[in-house]
């Protein structure tokens, strides 16, 4: 059973990982965050009904804590960095043409233009107010715990 | 459901362990994690973990998790949508122009081309920037992610 479960955890981040290149080909940018809750959710619904009546509590537990830290560590880890990453874009524009085109104004303005779209920043007559809270928030909040714990 | 409550409590030890070690001897290390590993594997020994592989995996995996944002924290490399966000518990209402005040060129860009050049990613030449070796390994992960995944480099 130890392996078993260790290997449908595994195989569920693979299908999780397989499904979200395929759905990023097909969707905005903006959107990433959303379809992978959704993928995410989707298979741990999945796999409820293909191991109800043969799974307990415990396999439900295993399975789901090792399939979620996987994709935490996929989401906030390589996602985040890849998409976000300053100092990865000043890399890229370094590797393509050896200048830095990046520039403070445009960066903001990205930045402002994705928060829009998700909704986290609002905007009403030129003034821009905090809206409603995201995902990806989530990891402004660890970090915030974090912040408190290693002064 | 034994094997997983020793696996938290391995890994709440070494968290534990890890915050104080931080904040009483101010020591910026995560090898309070090798402790848990040895504590974990020390009740493997004793017959007290049912699935060992899971428990081992499990632990890494926490492990890794507490790892990811600690460095996130200690690398002090603020990204500026957290700065953007964190600004408007100070100002509610702010205009483009307050929020592009938060930054300067130094900040945002210079800052970071000296920590990739201090890293030995990329080096400074008369005409411009060049990667280095590893500049270049980190390059292709970037591109292979890219392919995979569809997705365009952003700023």
């Amino acid at each position: 059973m130890d392996v078993y479960i260790l290997f449908i955890a595994c195989s569920s981040f693979g299908l999780f990982l397989l499904i979200i290149a395929f759905l990023f080909r097909m969707s905005r940018r903006e959107e990433a965050i959303n379809w992978m809750v959704r993928t995410f959710v989707g298979i741990g619904v999945m796999n409820a009904a293909v191991f109800a009546g043969s799974w307990g509590f415990s396999e439900y537990t295993w399975w789901a804590s090792i399939y979620s830290l996987l994709t935490v560590l996929f989401v906030f880890g390589i996602f985040a960095i890849m998409e976000a990453s300053l100092t990865l874009r000043i890399l890229t524009e370094i590797a393509r043409s050896g200048r830095i085109e990046a520039n403070t104004s445009r960066i903001v303005q990205r930045r402002i233009a994705r928060f829009l779209y998700s909704g986290e920043i609002i905007k009403n007559n030129g003034v821009f107010m905090r809206g409603k809270t995201s995902y990806f928030s989530i990891r402004e909040v660890v970090l915030g715990i974090f912040r408190r714990l290693f002064p | 459901m034994a094997s997983y409550s020793i696996v938290i409590f391995c890994f709440l030890f070494s968290f534990v362990l890890h915050v104080a070690a931080h904040g009483i001897i101010r020591l910026k290390s995560i090898a309070a994690y090798l402790a848990g590993a040895l504590l974990l594997y020390g009740f493997g020994r004793m017959g007290l973990i049912a699935l060992p592989w899971s428990s081992g995996f499990l632990y890494v995996l926490l492990s890794a998790t507490a790892i990811l944002f600690y460095l996130g924290i200690s690398l002090g490399t603020e990204t500026p949508s957290s700065i953007i966000l964190s600004s408007f518990k100070k100002n509610k209402r702010q205009t483009f122009k307050d929020l592009t005040a938060l930054f300067t060129d130094k900040g945002l860009i210079v800052n970071r081309i000296d920590d990739l050049i201090q890293s030995k990613l990329v080096t400074r030449h008369e005409h411009g920037f060049f990667l280095t070796g590893r500049g270049k390994i980190i390059w292709r992960v970037m591109e292979a992610y890219r392919r995979v995944f569809h997705r365009l480099v952003t700023e």
